[in-house]
């Protein structure tokens, strides 16, 4: 018998219908919205206007304030996270005592979404009484508006975001540690390796695989931040720490329909440039390993 | 040798323990700001509330709670539903029938995990099939969103199922749904159960797309419901901390129950890609 009887297209046809009508089309030709004169005061009779959107968003440096912002966010996240993740991993494989207590504490804030995360932050960032500020003035530094701010509210916001995601690096980290057979440990130990040594060429390339992995979700989502730049600044002070997603909202809710698919439809495009580009680099460092 | 790395275990252990207070002490200020008096929790510090007021947890269930819990317990569930059987049959068909087609299409299905959400060509789409606003446009909305990460989950789960095991069913007269169903399926419960509770997290916790797509507020999902609370009672830390806590209560519940599912899911998605 053949594949086509064995498994017949009929099983996938609802995943495929669902897909195409809720993702595809929306993702695809939905963007032609991007070239009309869309907005809140016109929704028909619309007009194509070309380009004019995706240039007025460009020009009126909304776009390239927030394509910093996203990659500073993204960036920042990714190697906090994993260089923390890697860290703390390796500190929690080594015989300790209260290592369970530890690894649970460590993991907990990757439980809550980023809207209580964001939060919990707010309250902490908060200039009048702020749990910093508070904790600053006993050592006698004067309060700083920490969301007042571009530098220090995307700094505010990256710190959130790292403490909600260290944990997630640590758990799947230490999976890929203590995947790696205690056999070659034992083997390089007896060849008189030192730690260093046995980390740098049994641990590390093992699970490298691991950690590629990691970093790619980890910009992925990084690029894709929204709710806690929402709840923290809601992208003020301006548009200061916009970030594509927080500006796609803005756009909408001023009303200007047409920009914020424009904004949308860049975004994307970034996106799967940046995914290509990784793919393209983390198979040749696989090739090397 | 043995003495010096237990000694030094021995920091290592004292520095996590120090360096924890950054993770515990926003928690712990929360918990107990949500017990306080407005003034005093308008101190956001960690000290015990001079007086214990019990009724902020009146106040936020009050406000809109329950029926945003009873909307998000519909939302997820019907969704979580959608999403882990379209995509244990997506990934089956994909798997195994295996032409270029097939593997052109895990190319574009993977590629919806990188694009994001395309906010107002989707309302508009929505607003055409006459489903904008409604809870079950938006689980349609996160079934094709987050498909793509649970089809490549199970891609790799059935790659695991030796094919051998497909011609044997074939050989007593099961094809096609009998065969996935009978055969395939139960072998599949606990990428199941692990793509279930990883989807019943994110569907739970999802902020963005429910602000877009749920414009009535009898409608609110709860993470909706708090953030709107939080706009309107900024000032108040000891409601918005009760709101916190009360929020994260049901997460915390089903991570109890399910975290060898969690962990497991997060991390066969890690190491298998």
């Amino acid at each position: 018998m053949n594949r086509k009887k064995i498994y017949p297209f009929s099983l996938a046809v609802i995943p495929a219908v669902v897909f195409i009508i809720f993702f595809i089309i929306p993702s695809t030709i939905g963007y032609y919205y991007a070239f009309t004169n869309w907005s809140a005061a016109r929704t028909s009779g619309l007009k194509f206007v070309g380009f004019q959107n995706i240039i007025s968003v460009i020009q009126n440096q909304k776009v390239p304030v927030a394509f910093v912002n996203t990659l500073i966010y993204a960036g920042v996240k990714t190697v906090m996270v994993t260089l923390l993740g890697f860290v703390f991993a390796y500190i929690l494989n080594r015989s300790i005592k209260t290592r369970t207590a530890l690894r649970t504490v460590y993991f907990i804030p990757a439980i809550f979404s980023s809207l209580v995360v964001g939060l919990i932050f707010s309250a902490v960032f908060q200039t009048r009484h702020g749990t910093l500020n508070s904790i600053l003035g006993v050592f006698d530094i004067a309060s700083i508006q920490w969301l007042g701010s571009r530098g220090t509210a995307v700094f505010a916001i990256c710190v959130a975001e790292v403490w909600r995601n260290v944990g997630y690096a640590i758990v799947i980290t230490l999976a890929g540690m203590q995947s790696v057979s205690s056999d070659y440990l034992e083997a390089g130990k007896l060849d008189g390796a030192s730690e260093w040594q046995l980390f740098r060429n049994i641990t590390l390339p093992l699970i490298m695989p691991t950690v590629n992995v990691n970093i790619l979700f980890s910009l992925i989502y990084g690029l894709k931040m929204f709710d806690l730049i929402y709840v923290m600044t809601g992208g003020g002070p301006g548009n200061a720490t916009e970030s594509f997603g927080t500006l796609m909202m803005n756009e909408m809710s001023a009303g200007r329909y047409a920009q914020s698919v424009a904004v949308n439809l860049i975004f994307t495009i970034l996106l799967v440039i940046v995914s290509f580009i990784y793919q393209k680099f983390s198979s040749r460092w696989e090739t090397v390993d | 040798m043995n003495k010096r790395i237990k000694t030094m275990n021995r920091i290592l252990e004292v520095i996590l323990w120090v360096f924890s207070i950054v993770i515990i002490y926003p928690m712990l200020m929360v918990l107990l700001s949500s017990f306080k008096s407005k003034a005093e929790a308008s101190y956001l510090s960690i000290s015990l509330p001079s007086e214990w007021h019990f009724e902020n947890y009146l106040t936020v269930l009050e406000k809109n709670f329950i029926q945003s819990l009873l909307n998000s317990v519909f939302i997820s569930i019907l969704s979580v539903i959608l999403i882990v059987t379209l995509s244990a049959f997506l990934g089956f068909f994909i798997v195994r029938r295996d032409t270029r087609g097939c593997r052109i299409s895990y190319k574009v299905v993977t590629l919806g995990i990188i694009a994001p959400f395309a906010a107002l060509p989707t309302i508009q789409l929505l607003q055409q099939i006459g489903i904008y606003g409604t809870r079950v446009g938006l689980c349609m909305v996160y079934t094709a969103l987050y498909m793509p990460f649970t089809t490549m989950m199970f891609s790799g789960f059935i790659k695991g199922i030796p094919r051998e095991l497909d011609e044997a069913a074939v050989m007593d007269g099961a094809v096609g749904y009998r065969l996935f169903l009978k055969v395939i399926l139960p072998l599949l419960s606990p990428a199941i159960a692990t793509t279930g509770v990883l989807n019943f997290m994110w569907v739970w916790n999802e902020l963005q797309i429910p602000l877009y797509l749920l414009n009535s507020s009898a409608k609110w999902t709860l993470p909706l419901s708090v953030y709107n609370f939080y706009g309107q009672f900024s000032r108040s830390w000891n409601l918005v901390c009760a709101n916190v806590v009360l929020v994260s209560i049901p997460v915390i519940i089903v991570y109890a129950f399910a975290q060898k599912w969690i962990i497991s899911g997060m991390t066969a998605g890690a190491v298998k890609g």
